[in-house]
C-alpha cells in the first residue's frame, strides 16, 4: 500500500478518471456510468463526499467555469494523477496474482 | 394551494421520509414543509416519483464558508439529476435537504457506496443526539424546578412541560440504538467490501 496516496474506492477512482477533462457534478456522474457500462451510478451523496475527500487530499481542484454558467468544474491535479498510476499498478498487482493462483488451482 | 394538507410530527427522519413515499404512492407529493409539522401535498400519479433525504452538516468540512458553497455543490447536483428540491430544513448545524424525483429518471439513491452512507447516518446520528440532549437538559431543568419548588413554580405546569421535554428526548434517542447498529454493520462491511 502507498502511504501517501491510500487504495482509492471505485467511485474515487472513476471520479478522477473522469476528470482528466474538467467536468461539473453532474457531468461526473454521467462519464462514471457511461465508463462503467452502467454498472458505477453515483449518488448525489457519494459524489458530493467524494469530491470533498479528493479536494482535501488535493487529487483535483475546483477550476473557474464559464462565465455564462453558475456550475462548479473540477479537474484533476498533478497529485491526482500520480494517484491513479499508483492505483492502476496496485489493480494489475491484484489482477497478476489473482490471476495466476487461481488458474494454478482451477483443476485442483 | 395545495391539493392535501395534513399535521404529522415525526423525530426520525427515516419515518418522516417512509411517510412521505407512502403519501406518493397514494397520489401526493410533497410540496412544502411547515414548522416541522404542516405538511402540503399536491397531486401526482400514484408511485410518481421517489422522495429521498439527506443531511448536509459543517462536521465534513474545514469552515462554516467551505460549508455554505457545499451544499450548494450538493443542491446543484441534486437538481442536475433531475430531482426537485422540495425543502431545505436548517438545524444549528445541519440543513435537511428533501428531494423528489420522477420514477421515470430511474433508480434514486443519494448515497451508492459504504463511505458515503457511513456518514450520512453518522450526521443522523449526531443530529438526534443533539437534540435528545437538549430535550433532556430543558427537561430535568422544568423538573427539578418543581421538585425544589422555586419561587413557588406553578408545579404541575413545570411537570406536564418537563415530562413532554423527557418523552422527546426519547423519542429522539430511540433511532440512535439503530443508527449506532447500522454504522457497526457497515464499517464491518467495509473492511472486506465497498
Amino acid at each position: 500500500m502507498n502511504e501517501s496516496v491510500g487504495v482509492l474506492t471505485e467511485a474515487a477512482f472513476y471520479i478522477l478518471i473522469s476528470l482528466y477533462e474538467r467536468l461539473h457534478g453532474y457531468g461526473i456522474m454521467q462519464n462514471v456510468e457511461k465508463l462503467s457500462n452502467g454498472r458505477v451510478k453515483l449518488g448525489a451523496g457519494t459524489l458530493y463526499g467524494a469530491i470533498n475527500t479528493l479536494i482535501s487530499k488535493g487529487f483535483i481542484e475546483e477550476v473557474a467555469a464559464d462565465v455564462s454558467s453558475r456550475k462548479k468544474e473540477y479537474v484533476i491535479t498533478p497529485n491526482g494523477k500520480r494517484a491513479v498510476i499508483t492505483e492502476i499498478a496496485r489493480l494489475e498487482e491484484l489482477a497478476e496474482n489473482g490471476r495466476r493462483i487461481s488458474e494454478a488451482h482451477a483443476n485442483g | 394551494m395545495a391539493d392535501k394538507t395534513s399535521f404529522q410530527f415525526y423525530c426520525s427522519v427515516e419515518r418522516e421520509e417512509e411517510y412521505l413515499n407512502k403519501m406518493i404512492d397514494e397520489g401526493y407529493v410533497i410540496r412544502s414543509i411547515t414548522f416541522g409539522f404542516i405538511y402540503r401535498f399536491d397531486k401526482c400519479e400514484p408511485g410518481e416519483y421517489i422522495c429521498r433525504t439527506t443531511f448536509v452538516n459543517r462536521e465534513d468540512h474545514d469552515t462554516t464558508d467551505c460549508d455554505k458553497t457545499q451544499k450548494e455543490t450538493m443542491l446543484e447536483i441534486l437538481t442536475e439529476s433531475g430531482a426537485e428540491i422540495v425543502q431545505l430544513k436548517a438545524t444549528t448545524t445541519k440543513c435537511i435537504i428533501y428531494a423528489v424525483r420522477k420514477k421515470t429518471y430511474g433508480e434514486f439513491e443519494i448515497n451508492t457506496d459504504i463511505t458515503s452512507t457511513i456518514a450520512e447516518y453518522k450526521r443522523r446520528l449526531s443530529f438526534h443526539l443533539c437534540y435528545a440532549a437538549l430535550f433532556l437538559a430543558l427537561g430535568s431543568t422544568d423538573i427539578a424546578l418543581t421538585v425544589i419548588n422555586v419561587d413557588e413554580a406553578p408545579v404541575g405546569v413545570f411537570m406536564t412541560i418537563g415530562v413532554i421535554f423527557v418523552l422527546c428526548s426519547l423519542a429522539f434517542a430511540i433511532p440512535t440504538f439503530r443508527y449506532s447498529r447500522i454504522i457497526k454493520q457497515l464499517q464491518s462491511n467495509n473492511s472486506v467490501s465497498e
